[in-house]
């Protein structure tokens, strides 16, 4: 048996698409040694006040890529300095880099700007934007004002909206 | 070469791992016709037109219809039979059922329908019956194509009721709902058997190309009482079986013996794709190769004089042990697969809008979307997902979101011939 990820219910090995929700439940062999599906990470670790005055390195070996758990589809995203998180609004101008609209975003509580990734001191973090709905890394909420890092198998969750980080080093 | 039904399967992982738990498999089974003589005779046919000329059908619409059957009337050859029955409060036979030669009193008896009253469809389908049974051929095809724009009250059950005495007859029916105003459950109940399926007109100005389309699709059946089984291993199921081409439908399998499943999959149009999707549970499997399933088509090639062809396929798969095998699906099961199952949850999501469930229903569609728009189905993906906005904030879905969401996912939308260009 396999666990849908997105509804919890139990699914007969070799299920592409849970019976009970329509989700993805194909795992990929990679995805084994994360720590969405072999356990925890625990706490959020290396939380940090917010500075301004940081200097931001672009990484430029690093490559960081989210998967959203609910259809699978995978983002590769380019080296940049702050990536925003959201839906995007053409009528406000708001183009997320992170565009969760075809997602299921707006159900899934996902703001217009929700959250920021940002590169610094050799890691990634992220910043959640006073969404309505929160931000959590492990399922532990990002507090506002505060930077979360993230590391390699971690599920981010906007709203109810799942992804998984993979960092390549 | 023999003329006959060449198979093809596709299985949704080549090998899999050694396990003591059941697996799910997936297998595509796309069928061809293979050895056709090039000018195969074609069958003829024995079309009953059936019409609502209920009020609401006054103006263009009626004169689209018109026009529409013109062009039937055109299409039709000398050993083609004609009938046209139109209804409103009650029912009429326009034009008993003819070889169609006198094509322009065909047409003439055809101008002269006036919209006016109200909808009762059951005697329509009653006279249809009988104008199809009046000129019964002993080898051809037979159908009924309803065209209505509304709701007819207390007479469902009776609807359903001739319908499937016509189909159990042979009798095909294609339903073509216009407007909004129609009723999708009837017509799809009506529908559901072979041979038949139930179609949305989104614009009038449609109609003739689709009445049209459907005239040359059942001038090109080339296959008629084509049988679906498939014998099992033990301790294995066959959880379901859904034609997914030309149009997404699930087919009635019956558990006929021990292992054994049967299917109705009725004739076949030369102008149509035809493919199937399975869905097998598997009993544990020990590593080497394994035969699951002997899949068979029986069938009669009426233009070759050939009755009771059959075409059989073993399904075999490659088990070795777990940790040597990955996740890898066929990306062409997984496309159609992706599209039958937005085809479910949508049907899950009314069923929960019904019983007013309204968060499960958002959350169904809003996962069909998530499918329509990873097998690429864009435009689609996005009337679910407004629909589902939709009723998430207001409780109910739109008329003809519901319609287009209904019959878009299954591919019987429009014209008909635009869903079957899609490719994997």
């Amino acid at each position: 048996m396999v666990r849908c990820a997105n509804c919890q219910s139990s699914q007969i090995d070799g299920t592409i698409f849970c019976t009970e929700c329509g989700a993805s439940v194909v795992v990929p062999a990679k995805r084994q040694s994360t720590t969405l599906f072999s356990g925890r990470r625990g706490t959020v670790q290396h939380a940090s006040p917010v500075e301004a005055d940081e200097q931001a390195a672009t990484p430029i070996e690093t490559r960081l890529a989210l998967q959203v758990l609910t259809n699978g589809r995978q983002m590769r995203l380019k080296a940049h300095e702050e990536l925003l998180i959201g839906r995007r609004d053409e009528a406000r101008g708001i183009v997320p880099d992170v565009d969760l609209s075809d997602d299921g975003g707006y159900e899934a509580g996902v703001s217009r700007r929700h959250a920021i990734i940002c590169w610094l001191d050799g890691g990634y973090f992220v910043e959640d934007l006073s969404s309505a709905n929160g931000t959590f890394v492990n399922d532990q909420r990002v507090e506002p004002q505060l930077r979360a890092a993230l590391h390699n198998g971690d599920e981010l969750r906007c709203g109810t909206l799942g992804m998984r980080v993979e960092i390549s080093p | 070469m023999s003329p006959g039904i060449r198979l093809k399967r596709t299985l949704s992982r080549t090998t899999v791992g050694a396990s003591d738990e059941q697996q799910l498999l997936y297998v595509l089974l796309e069928a061809a016709p293979e050895g056709m003589p090039s000018q195969m005779p074609q069958l003829p046919l024995n079309i009953c037109l059936l019409i609502d000329r209920s009020s609401s059908m006054r103006g263009e619409r009626l004169q689209y219809v018109k026009a529409a059957a013109g062009k039937i009337i055109d299409q039709l050859g000398q050993d083609d039979f004609f009938s046209l029955v139109t209804f409103n409060d009650r029912a009429e036979v326009v034009v008993q059922a003819q070889r169609a030669t006198q094509k322009a009193d065909l047409k003439r008896a055809t101008n002269s329908i006036e919209a006016a009253g109200g909808t009762e469809m059951a005697m329509g389908m009653a006279l249809a019956v009988q104008e199809v049974q009046r000129s019964m051929l002993p080898r051809g095809v037979s159908r009924i194509l309803l065209l209505t724009d509304g709701r007819t009250y207390g007479d469902e059950a009776r609807c359903v009721e001739i319908a499937r005495r016509a189909q159990s007859r042979n009798i095909g029916i294609t339903a073509l709902g216009v407007g909004l105003e129609w009723n999708e459950d009837l017509l799809e109940t009506m529908t559901a058997r072979e041979n038949s399926h139930a179609q949305y007109i989104t614009s009038a100005g449609d109609i003739a190309d689709v009445f049209s389309a459907e005239v040359k699709r059942m001038h090109s059946i080339f296959a008629q009482q084509v049988m679906f089984s498939t014998t099992l291993r033990p301790g294995s199921l066959l959880r379901s079986l859904d034609r997914v081409q030309p149009f997404i439908t699930p087919v009635p399998v019956v558990e006929e013996a021990e292992r054994r499943w049967n299917g109705n999959l009725g004739d076949w149009p030369g102008s149509d794709t035809h493919a199937f999707l399975l869905e097998i549970v598997v009993p544990p499997l020990e590593v080497g190769e394994q035969a699951l399933a002997k899949i068979s088509l029986r069938y009669d090639l009426p233009g070759a004089n050939l009755r009771d062809q059959v075409v059989d396929e073993i399904v075999r798969i490659t088990v070795r042990p777990a940790a040597e095998v990955g996740y890898e699906v066929d990306p062409g099961v997984k496309h159609w697969l992706e599209r039958l199952v937005a085809y479910r949850l949508q049907s899950s999501a009314w069923q929960h809008v019904e019983a007013g469930r309204i968060e499960e229903a958002t959350q169904r569609l809003q996962m069909a979307g998530t499918r329509l728009f990873e097998a690429g189905e864009r435009e689609l993906a996005r009337t679910v997902q407004e629909e589902a906005t939709r009723l998430l904030h207001s409780g109910a879905a739109s008329d003809e979101g519901r319609k287009r969401i209904r019959f878009g996912t299954r591919g019987l939308m429009g014209h008909g011939n635009e869903e079957r260009t899609t490719e994997t």
